[in-house]
C-alpha cells in the first residue's frame, strides 16, 4: 500500500476520532464496573466491625464459608440445580430451535415475534405466573382432581425445590433457545446437502455437521442459563419457601438481614470464580469463545 | 429451498414445538385470566369477570408513583446508554488495536450475575460516595449494564453497512463529523432508536441490580415485589398484565425498527 502524504493525516485524523469515540465507554465501564468489582474483590478479605468494616487483611470470611454448612452446602445444592437446568434446558431448547430453523419461513416469522415475549417480559412476572399455576387453588391442581388423579388439591405442587426447577426452567428457556435459533438460522445448509448426498444417515448428518456447526450457539446458551440460575433470586424466594432457596438469597442476606457486608462481599466471589470456572471449562470443551454471548441477547 | 428445509422437520419436532410454546404460554395467558377474575385471591375458580382489579392497580398512588420514577429513570438510562454504546461501536468499527479488549470489557455485565453486579456496584458505588437512589446509583447501575446491548446492535448494523457512500461524501470535500452528521447517522437512526427502546424496557424491568442500588425510592420492579408480601390478590396480576402489555408494544416497535433496518 502506498499512503500518499494526505491520506496518512486522515488515518491520524481517523484514529483520533476512534479514540474520542471509545474513551467515554471506555471510562465509564472501568469506573462503574471494573472498580466496584476490584473493590468488592478488596472487601471480601476486609472483616466487619461495629459502624463499619475493618481493613485488615484476612482469609476469615472464606474459611467461615467453607466451615459452616449452611454457606457450603447451600452453594452445593444451587451449583448442581444450575447444572441440571443448564442440561434440561439444553435437551428442550435444543429441539426447538432447529425445529424453528428449519420451519417454513411462513410460520416462523410469527412464532419467533411470539418468542420474543416470555423473552422480554420480567423475570419477576414469569417467576409470579407460577404462583396461580401450582397453588393450591391453582390450574394443576384443578386439572388433576377434574381427572381424578387427586381426590383433593394438593399444597404440595408449591413452596419446595421442585417448583423451584420447574421455575427457573420456564423463566429461562428462551435464554438457551434463542441463542441455539440464532447460530442455526445462519448455517449453510450446502454443507447438509452435502454430507447427505456423500451417503451420510440424518442422525449422522447432524452429529457431523448440524450439532458440531451450532457449538457457539450451544456454549452462549448454557453460559446466559447457568450463569442466571446460579445467582438466581427472585425465583426461589418466590417459589420455593424456606426450603427451597437457593445461594443467591443467602448473599442477599448479608445486606438486608444479617448485615455483613464483607462476608456478603465474599460469597459474590465464590459465585464469580464459580460462573468463571464453568464458563472456562465450557468453551474449552466447546472449543467456542465466550464473546459468543454476545450475539445472544 | 423451501421445500428443502421442510425435510428437516419431522413430526415429533412439531409436536416438542407446540408443548414448548404451551408451557412458555400457559402461565402468562392464565394470569391474565385471573387478572379479570371477581374474586379476593389470585387463584381459580373464576367467579365472574370484572375489571375492577385494573382500576385498583391504576389508581394504587404508590404503584403510580413508582411508574412514573421507572419511565423517567429508563429514559435517562436509555439516553446515556444509547450515546456510550453508539459512539464504542462506531470508534471500533475502524479496527482499533484496543478492539478485543473493549469488547471483553462490554460484554462482562452479560456474564455477572445480576445480583452479584448489584451487590458490588451497592458497595463500590457506598464507598467512592455516590448518592444512592434513582438519578444516582440506579441511573449509573444501569447504564453500567445496558452499555452492551446498544454496542452489540450499532456495531451488527456498522457491520453490515455500505461504507462507499461515507467514502463518497469524504471525497466530496465533507469532513468527519459532516460525513457523519449527513450520512452515517441518517443511517444508523433505526438501529439507534431500537436499542435505546430496548435499553429502556431493560431498565424499566431491573429487578434485582435495581433492589441494591434504590435505596428508599421505588420502581415499578419493586413496588410490585412489596405488593407480593402483602396479599396475592388479582390486583398484582392486573398490574401485571398491564406490564406486559406495555412491554410488548415497546418490543414490536423497537423489533420493528430493527427490522426495517436490516430490511434496507
Amino acid at each position: 500500500m502506498t499512503a500518499s502524504a494526505p491520506n496518512i493525516a486522515f488515518l491520524r485524523r481517523r484514529r483520533l476520532f476512534s479514540l474520542v469515540c471509545i474513551a467515554p465507554a471506555t471510562l465509564w465501564l472501568v469506573a462503574a464496573l471494573l472498580l466496584p468489582l476490584a473493590m468488592m474483590l478488596v472487601f471480601s478479605f476486609w472483616t466487619t466491625k461495629l459502624g463499619g468494616m475493618d481493613p485488615t487483611w484476612t482469609l476469615d470470611n472464606y474459611r467461615h464459608f467453607f466451615r459452616t454448612p449452611i454457606y457450603s452446602l447451600l452453594f452445593l445444592k444451587t451449583l448442581k440445580m444450575a447444572l441440571v437446568v443448564t442440561a434440561i434446558l439444553l435437551l428442550i431448547g435444543y429441539p426447538t430451535a432447529y425445529c424453528l430453523g428449519r420451519l417454513d419461513p411462513r410460520y416462523r416469522t410469527i412464532l419467533l415475534i411470539l418468542l420474543l415475549i416470555p423473552f422480554w417480559t420480567s423475570y419477576l412476572v414469569r417467576s409470579f405466573a407460577w404462583l396461580p399455576l401450582l397453588g393450591q387453588q391453582g390450574l394443576v391442581n384443578v386439572v388433576l382432581v377434574t381427572l381424578g388423579i387427586l381426590d383433593q388439591p394438593s399444597g404440595a405442587l408449591l413452596y419446595n425445590d421442585f417448583a423451584v426447577y420447574v421455575g427457573l426452567c420456564y423463566v429461562f428457556l428462551p435464554f438457551m433457545i434463542v441463542p441455539i435459533y440464532l447460530v442455526l438460522e445462519r448455517q449453510d445448509l450446502s454443507l447438509e446437502e452435502a454430507a447427505a448426498d456423500q451417503g451420510a444417515n440424518r442422525w449422522q448428518v447432524f452429529w457431523k455437521v448440524t450439532f458440531p456447526l451450532s457449538l457457539s450457539g450451544v456454549s452462549a446458551g448454557c453460559i446466559l442459563v447457568f450463569t442466571n440460575v446460579i445467582g438466581a433470586y427472585v425465583t426461589p424466594k418466590l417459589l420455593g419457601g424456606p426450603s427451597g432457596i437457593m445461594y443467591g438469597n443467602a448473599v442477599a442476606d448479608q445486606f438486608s438481614a444479617v448485615y455483613n457486608l464483607p462476608f456478603g462481599a465474599t460469597l459474590s466471589v465464590i459465585l464469580v470464580v464459580s460462573v468463571l470456572v464453568f464458563i472456562a471449562l465450557l468453551t474449552k470443551l466447546t472449543r467456542t469463545s465466550w464473546v459468543d454471548v454476545g450475539g445472544a441477547k | 429451498m423451501a421445500t428443502r428445509r421442510n425435510t428437516g422437520v419431522s413430526m415429533w419436532l412439531k409436536v416438542h414445538l407446540c408443548v414448548v410454546y404451551a408451557f412458555l404460554f400457559v402461565p402468562i395467558v392464565l394470569l391474565a385470566v385471573l387478572s379479570f377474575n371477581a374474586a379476593q385471591a389470585i387463584g381459580l375458580p373464576m367467579r365472574g369477570l370484572t375489571l375492577d382489579w385494573y382500576w385498583t392497580a391504576i389508581s394504587n398512588t404508590r404503584v403510580l408513583t413508582a411508574f412514573i420514577n421507572s419511565v423517567e429513570v429508563g429514559a435517562a438510562v436509555a439516553v446515556l446508554s444509547t450515546a456510550l454504546g453508539t459512539l464504542a461501536a462506531l470508534a471500533l468499527r475502524n479496527g482499533l488495536v484496543m478492539r478485543s479488549w473493549f469488547v471483553q470489557l462490554a460484554l462482562l455485565p452479560l456474564v455477572t450475575p445480576s445480583i452479584v453486579l448489584g451487590i458490588a456496584l451497592f458497595m463500590g458505588f457506598s464507598f467512592l460516595g455516590l448518592p444512592r437512589g434513582l438519578f444516582g446509583s440506579v441511573l449509573v447501575g444501569h447504564v453500567t449494564f445496558t452499555i452492551p446491548y446498544v454496542f452489540l446492535i450499532v456495531s451488527a448494523r456498522l457491520s453490515g453497512m455500505d461504507t462507499s457512500l461515507e467514502q463518497a461524501a469524504a471525497d466530496l470535500g465533507a469532513n468527519q463529523v459532516q460525513a457523519f452528521f449527513k450520512v452515517t447517522f441518517p443511517l444508523l437512526q433505526p438501529a439507534i432508536v431500537g436499542g435505546g427502546l430496548l435499553v429502556f424496557l431493560l431498565s424499566f424491568d431491573e429487578f434485582i441490580r435495581t433492589f441494591f442500588l434504590a435505596g428508599l425510592d421505588q420502581t415499578l420492579p419493586l413496588a410490585i415485589w412489596n405488593l407480593m408480601f402483602d396479599a396475592l390478590t388479582p390486583e398484582i396480576a392486573a398490574l401485571m398484565t398491564t406490564l406486559l402489555v406495555f412491554n410488548v408494544f415497546l418490543l414490536l416497535t423497537g423489533q420493528w425498527l430493527l427490522r426495517r433496518t436490516a430490511g434496507s
